[in-house]
């Protein structure tokens, strides 16, 4: 299914019914997850990165956003479901290209129905 | 610690980077500004999640992640008021890892006259407290018989305890009586090539204590040109006073 790049947000920021109608369930279903959208922010700038510095952005996204410290294990856990969830689903759905081997996403697309849904969700 | 070299290496290995992930460079840049005298290095990674999301990761000298904080959170463990508590209590954070990045310890190459002037700031300190213990390391007669004046006023208008050393194979037959010293001025001369390779100051504080703590080591590696650290961090002062004391004067 191919996004509508139009009329994605009305002008109150409010995603519009008929957008997400046009995002595929699987994408829905994947953006649904807040490290996902951390994830396809930080490739929005650079379409390629390694699990590790994505497990760093998620892990600093969380600690800006509750005010906490988040350490290794939480950041190691992060990792984890990055690589066995987050990552596959992202990618099964034609968001990005993971390598699982090298655990490195090798590139990124985002249509503009997925920009602006990740610009107006936090 | 079994040497001085020990110190100034371990001081290197506990080195941090502040990776800044923001949009703002005008973040990275006061966060650079804030840690140029910490032992600390600061980088800028471009990182545009929602606003005021901005964050920052601290690594090891390694690279190794230990911990993510937001640039609000760490302002707040900066304010002295706030320092760190109500932030910290709830983390499974090593809380000493990440405040290691705000100790007061900088690791650094000295041209002569910064070390001087660092060296002049930490003997007035030690005069305003007037009590505690002074070890001063020179790393030649000569630099030491310039600086007899100033320690020897020291020692005579304060209740400071002054112990000075000097590398003995610069003069094997030096007799300590030659140097002019006050007699209340300790002489500590060891056939010890570190003593003659450092230079260094410690001073522990005094009456006042924890706030007044303050070091010195520097080695030199090129005429004229230093490299080691200074510090404020009062458990490093501590290790450093405890080191010569054991080795060399106990």
């Amino acid at each position: 299914m191919v996004d509508d790049p139009q009329s994605a947000v009305t002008d109150t920021g409010r995603i519009e019914a008929e957008t997400l109608d046009r995002l595929s369930e699987a994408r829905i279903r994947a953006l649904a997850d807040p490290r996902a959208r951390v994830v396809l922010r930080h490739l929005s700038e650079d379409s390629t990165a390694p699990l590790s510095r994505l497990a760093d952005v998620v892990a600093g996204s969380e600690a800006a956003a509750t005010g906490s410290v988040v350490g290794p294990s939480e950041r190691d856990s992060n990792r984890a479901v990055l690589h066995h969830k987050t990552l596959p689903l992202l990618a099964a759905c034609g968001l990005v290209d993971y390598d699982p081997d090298d655990c490195t996403v090798t590139d990124t697309t985002i249509s503009p129905a997925v920009s602006a849904l990740l610009e107006q969700v936090d | 610690m079994e040497t001085l070299s020990d110190f100034v290496d371990s001081v290197e290995a506990r080195r941090k980077t502040l990776e800044v992930h923001t949009d703002d460079a005008a973040v990275a840049t006061a966060l650079e500004s804030q840690f140029s005298t910490r032992n600390v290095d600061v980088t800028r990674r471009q990182f545009s999640d929602r606003e005021g999301d901005d964050f920052v990761v601290v690594r090891d000298a390694e690279g190794t992640f230990l911990g993510a904080l937001g640039t609000d959170q760490l302002e707040q463990i900066l304010s002295p008021e706030t320092h760190p508590p109500q932030v910290l209590a709830d983390s499974e954070v090593d809380l000493g890892e990440i405040l290691d990045v705000l100790d007061r310890t900088v690791f650094t190459s000295f041209e002569r006259r910064q070390l001087v002037a660092i060296v002049r700031e930490f003997e007035e300190r030690a005069w305003r407290v007037g009590t505690g213990t002074v070890y001063v390391g020179f790393q030649r007669a000569e630099a030491l018989a310039a600086q007899t004046p100033l320690y020897n006023r020291l020692a005579r208008e304060t209740d400071l305890s002054i112990t000075v050393f000097l590398d003995d194979a610069a003069d094997p037959d030096r007799d300590t009586a030659d140097l002019d010293l006050d007699d209340s001025i300790g002489v500590v001369s060891p056939e010890s090539a570190e003593i003659g390779q450092y230079w260094f100051f410690v001073f522990d504080g005094g009456a006042d204590g924890e706030l007044y703590k303050c070091a010195l080591l520097a080695a030199e590696r090129t005429p004229g040109s230093y490299h080691g650290f200074w510090t404020d961090g009062p458990g490093l002062v501590d290790d450093l006073y405890t080191y010569l004391r054991t080795r060399y004067v106990a």
